[in-house]
């Protein structure tokens, strides 16, 4: 049988020694320190519920707190994860537009592909009949009028070339058709 | 008996530790079985991330080559597919020789996953998968590579393999900067942050060329070859001041978009990978030489015999004509062959060959792509060295050079005698970090500045006198050139000849170093047939690098 906690304090004169009795406290000492034989020895040691319980609270706030904050932890591992899978794909699909932007980037501006756009809008090489040379000589123009007009805001017509530096015919200059008027001559050599 | 202990919040306790439970379970079971999208893709079973492989852009900024994700990998799920019968039968045209395959895969029990394309086009991609449940079929575009300028830059290019790594070019290279580095997720089902790397993507690349020069040399040579008749030929433009690049074309070419449909003899670049002799375009360097040193002069004159007997050879000019009393004005105008042999002889055997050396020829240059081949000069005392050796590599005989190397060799006179390590990439720009400038590097002061100024006087002097066909409309230019014989190269039971021309412009401060080649062309000599082509590049290289005239008075800008 188990003794009831606080049984000590009951009063009862036949568990309590009383003090100075020598003969009684020996015999209750021989009688603690020996296990009576009807009880287990680790029922005998487990405490008392009062005193359980606030263990027992203790722990569960603990595991609690441990498990939210894995919880916790796990979802926002799992939330970042996600996020960083999204990112990935969307970095993809990026890169795959991206790649196709330069593609077709590359592909207006080749040339080739210009000159065909440009054939087919009806341009044509420039012929060296078609060329005409305006030289506009400074004859009444008065001096000091180089910078008519503002930089950038002159046009080609404005230009005006000293008479000194009208160039004139020589017959060693080369024709104008050794020089590649634009890039239709350079790709497109004249047979 | 003993007292029974209540316990009456321990239910409620034990039902608040279930429902935790329950919703940690329950996450973890939706996190794991969502898919990745609202679309339901499959996850991909690799745990790596590939990077993007870098891209090329030429010096102004457009586009060289890049990735492009025009194929497709097509894949079914057998379990989804309700009629595989009907199915094969409704795609074997899109199939083509592939249709075996398929069946055979979709007959085999032990096969969940068919697939039906690993790299095909879009159109034939849209068309298998139309013919089958949206669930049953998967198609996901893998990465190729686009080069814009295909045939007319693929041996400068390189190309891609299969694999993704670089073959031949600036692919194989810069293999290493353009591919990047792969990221890693830890498994299929997730991506753990705390094991997720990143991957870095490829490096892109800034080259020397010029896209449309590129192209434009590109034509020019490939309409030479044709009236011609020439079995092959290459064309470099370089930048003698930097060793740029601008431009480097050869033909027979391949187009890297395609490469395994081309002959894989033509995959090495012709202007770094192959041998030629330079024939009288080496004259120049060995004058210079002579003159650097003083042992000769411009007007240093010899007796030109016609022919020259020489450890027991006899060399001939090529015109066999005697000149008499020549100076190096005339030995060089007229290429005569016995005043080569004069000059190498006055500057000795030793220093003749460790000039050939100094101006870069007989091992690699250096340029930043692969396959580069260093060339084969014999030296005295080799094994196969006769003395008669000296006499023929005088004049370009006997010896091999790549073009490359012969154009690097001419710039550096064009540079007032620095050698430049020839380029063909100029900026790195890695993902995520500033552009890295790649600096033109400076080998050696290979000759004095005055004896290149006074080469390249001489040297327009050629295009004044003999080479008239390099003459441009407004820029002073000048240079050799040189025709030399292949002994029956093709097995035709005759030598072959192969026509050349090396030059630069403007003569003053030159802008770009022209080197033209012709393998076995019909009209034969340099002057005739690699001259022209020269100025016709030259006036395009004017036009793109805007480089004023200076003849007739006309000032540089």
């Amino acid at each position: 049988m188990i003794a009831p906690r606080g049984g000590a304090r009951s009063g009862n004169p036949s568990t309590v020694p009383s003090r100075g009795s020598g003969p009684h406290e020996a015999a209750h000492r021989r009688a603690a320190a020996t296990p009576r034989s009807d009880a287990s020895p680790y029922l005998d040691r487990r405490p008392p519920v009062a005193a359980l319980a606030p263990t027992v609270l203790v722990a569960v706030l603990g595991f609690t707190m441990a498990g939210l904050l894995w919880v916790r932890q796990a979802n926002s591992v799992a939330d970042t994860g996600r996020a960083i899978a999204h990112l990935l794909e969307r970095r993809e699909a990026l890169l795959m537009q991206r790649a196709a932007a330069r593609v077709a980037l590359a592909q207006a501006t080749d040339p080739g592909g210009l000159a065909d756009r440009a054939r087919g809008l009806g341009f044509v090489p420039v012929e060296e009949a078609a060329v005409e040379v305006v030289v506009v000589t400074a004859a009444a123009a008065p001096a000091g009028s180089a910078a008519l007009a503002e930089p950038g805001r002159r046009s080609p017509l404005e230009l005006i070339v000293p008479p000194s530096d009208v160039p004139t015919a020589d017959a060693d200059e080369p024709p104008l058709s050794a020089i590649p008027l634009s890039f239709w001559q350079a790709l497109e050599p004249s047979p | 008996m003993r007292g029974r202990v209540d316990y009456p919040r321990l239910p409620w306790l034990g039902l608040a530790l279930f429902g935790a439970m329950a919703l940690v379970a329950g996450r973890v079971v939706w996190l794991s079985a969502r898919p990745a999208s609202a679309a339901g893709a499959a996850w991909e079973p690799s745990t790596e991330v590939l990077p993007q492989r870098g891209a090329m852009w030429d010096r102004r900024g457009r586009l060289v080559a890049t990735e492009s994700y025009d194929r497709y990998e097509v894949i079914l799920e057998k379990a989804k597919l309700p009629d595989p019968a009907g199915f094969l039968a409704a795609a074997s045209p899109h199939l083509g020789a592939r249709a075996d395959f398929v069946r055979q895969q979709l007959d085999d029990p032990m096969v969940k996953w068919v697939t039906v394309f690993s790299y095909a086009q879009r159109e034939a991609a849209d068309a298998v998968k139309a013919l089958a449940p949206a669930e049953a079929v998967f198609v996901r575009p893998l990465a190729s590579r686009h080069y814009a300028l295909g045939e007319a830059a693929g041996h400068l290019t390189g190309f891609v393999d299969a694999n993704g790594n670089g073959e031949y070019g600036i692919e194989a290279a810069y293999n290493a900067q353009l591919i990047g580095v792969k990221g890693h997720t830890p498994g299929p089902f997730g991506t753990d942050p705390r094991a997720f790397v990143p991957p870095r993507e490829g490096t892109d690349l800034v080259l020397t060329i010029d896209r449309d020069l590129q192209l434009a040399v590109w034509r020019i040579l490939a309409a030479h070859i044709g009236t011609q008749d020439a079995t092959g030929g290459t064309v470099i433009v370089l930048e003698p001041s930097t060793g740029d690049v601008l431009a480097s074309v050869s033909y027979p070419a391949y187009d890297p978009n395609n490469f395994a449909a081309a002959d894989v003899n033509r995959y090495i670049d012709p202007a770094v990978g192959a041998y030629y002799p330079p024939g009288s375009v080496l004259k120049p360097l060995s004058l210079a030489a002579a003159i650097d040193g003083g042992i000769l002069s411009p007007n240093s004159t010899y007796d030109d015999t016609a022919t020259v007997f020489y450890q027991g050879v006899t060399i001939p000019n090529q015109d066999y004509t005697a000149h008499g009393a020549a100076t190096m004005w005339q030995m060089l105008q007229l290429s005569l062959n016995v005043g080569a042999v004069h000059v190498a002889d006055t500057l000795g055997s030793a220093r003749f060959y460790r000039a050939l050396d100094a101006f870069g020829l007989g091992r690699p240059t250096g340029i930043d792509v692969a396959g580069e081949a260093p060339g084969m000069i014999v030296q005295p005392g080799a094994e196969g060295w006769v003395g008669s050796n000296f006499a023929y590599n005088a004049f370009g005989q006997g010896l091999d050079v790549t073009p490359l190397q012969m154009a690097a060799a001419m710039a550096t006179i064009a540079n007032d005698g620095v050698r430049m390590t020839p380029r063909v990439v100029r900026q790195l720009r890695a993902d995520g970090a500033p552009p890295q400038d790649v600096a033109p590097i400076p080998v050696a002061q290979v000759i004095s500045a005055a004896t290149a100024r006074t080469m390249r006087t001489m040297l327009e002097s050629v295009v004044a006198e003999t080479a008239t066909g390099a003459e441009m409309a407004h820029h002073t230019s000048g240079g050799k050139t040189g025709t030399s014989e292949l002994f029956d190269s093709d097995g035709d039971g005759e030598d072959d000849l192969i026509a050349s021309f090396c030059g630069f412009f403007p003569v003053a401060k030159p802008r770009a170093v022209i080197l033209v080649k012709l393998d076995r062309p019909v009209g034969e000599r340099g002057s005739r047939v690699a001259a022209p082509i020269f100025a016709e590049v030259a006036e395009v290289v004017a036009g793109v690098l805007g480089v004023a005239g200076d003849k007739m008075g006309d000032d540089e800008q």
